[in-house]
């Protein structure tokens, strides 16, 4: 798969999917932990069989796992009697995290589509203290991906500093959360982080830094400010080690 | 639970400050200030190890050239060890931040680059 021009992705199979109902019918929602081992290919594949049909999977701090299963339970029962489910999948994404009861559930949360298993998709809350579970997450992705040590190293890096400018982003507003959606082609990598904060410039030296440092790490990189939010694209080719 | 930790040990005179885990603007400023707090001032030298490492980010390497300018305001030598395939030379190197003279690989290293360090009054 070649990961195509800007302008040839189709949004929806970036963030905002909005997929229309034939897509819905077959999304199911189911919860596992963020756990590194469950990121594996092998718990994955398990985990995607123990529920047929299962489309999207959460990826949550280990210590909310005792709310996981539930969660995922109430997701599922929100499709209607024809089985479809009444809001998509993220909706039911949302749904489930929301029924999350504990007082820091701070929580990526991960949409997997088994159907494009290369493309990996986060809703992130804008608190510093996730991204170091932000960086394991890529990490194993990227390593799934069969990226080599220093694609996964560069590209942890230059992604890690979009997340934290995301986050800089965050903190003046009412803005939660921001996405980071990365996709993996043939030999190519394209990362999306997108926030809904108000950009600022650089309140000190060190986050110019940043943005120079997503340049150094990947070729190519776009920023789209908008009133809306922070778009940063970022693409590289993988080199294989 | 922290995600990185800050130990100190004296060698000849050197300061030596480990930093392990990992460093992120999570928690860079208290790494920070937990490191030039663990200097005392009549130390001639300090050595930083960053071999132990598993993630720096802009904000690590922004309070890392903190600690250095702290340092050489008050004329104490500074030596930084960051193994060439380390995940702190990774960012380091994509930083900007040239492997200098005060860069080793190994503490034992960067021991030998201050010992020829001339404090004042020494």
């Amino acid at each position: 798969m070649q990961i195509p021009n800007r302008a040839r992705i189709p949004r929806s199979s970036w963030a905002n999917d909005t997929s229309g109902r034939t897509r819905r019918a077959r999304i199911h929602a189911t919860v596992v932990t963020a756990t590194q081992d469950m990121l594996q290919p092998d718990t994955v594949r398990r985990s995607t069989r123990r529920r047929s049909g299962c489309r999207c999977r959460f990826l949550l701090r280990a210590r909310v796992l005792s709310r996981i299963e539930t969660c995922g339970m109430a997701a599922n029962n929100t499709r209607d009697k024809d089985g479809e489910h009444d809001g998509g999948g993220e909706d039911g994404c949302q749904l489930a995290v929301g029924r999350l009861r504990v007082p820091d559930d701070m929580a990526i949360m991960a949409l997997h589509d088994t159907e494009s298993p290369g493309q990996l998709r986060l809703r992130v809350p804008t608190d510093p203290a996730i991204l170091s579970d932000v960086r394991r997450v890529l990490r194993a992705w990227l390593q799934h991906q069969g990226a080599g040590a220093d694609d996964v190293t560069e590209v942890i890096i230059a992604v890690h500093e979009a997340c934290a400018n995301a986050i800089e982003h965050g903190y003046s507003d009412a803005a939660r959360e921001f996405e980071l959606n990365a996709l993996a082609g043939v030999g190519e990598l394209a990362v999306t982080v997108r926030d809904r904060g108000r950009w600022r410039a650089p309140r000190e030296r060190n986050r110019g830094r940043g943005l120079a440092m997503i340049a150094a790490a990947m070729d190519e990189v776009d920023i789209n400010r908008s009133p809306a939010g922070t778009e940063v694209t970022m693409r590289r080719r993988l080199t294989g080690r | 639970m922290s995600l990185a930790d800050v130990q100190t040990l004296v060698r000849d005179g050197i300061l030596v400050v480990s930093v392990t885990g990992e460093v992120d603007m999570s928690n860079a400023e208290n790494v920070g200030s937990a490191v030039v707090a663990a200097i005392p001032a009549d130390v001639r030298g300090v050595v930083l190890d960053l071999s132990r490492v598993e993630y720096l980010d802009s904000a690590g390497v922004f309070v890392i050239q903190g600690v250095r300018q702290t340092l050489l305001a008050r004329d104490q030598a500074f030596a930084l060890v960051a193994p060439a395939a380390s995940p702190a030379s990774a960012t380091l190197r994509i930083a900007g931040v040239s492997r200098d003279a005060q860069t080793a690989d190994t503490v034992d290293e960067a021991l030998q680059t201050l010992d020829g360090h001339e404090t004042p009054g020494a």
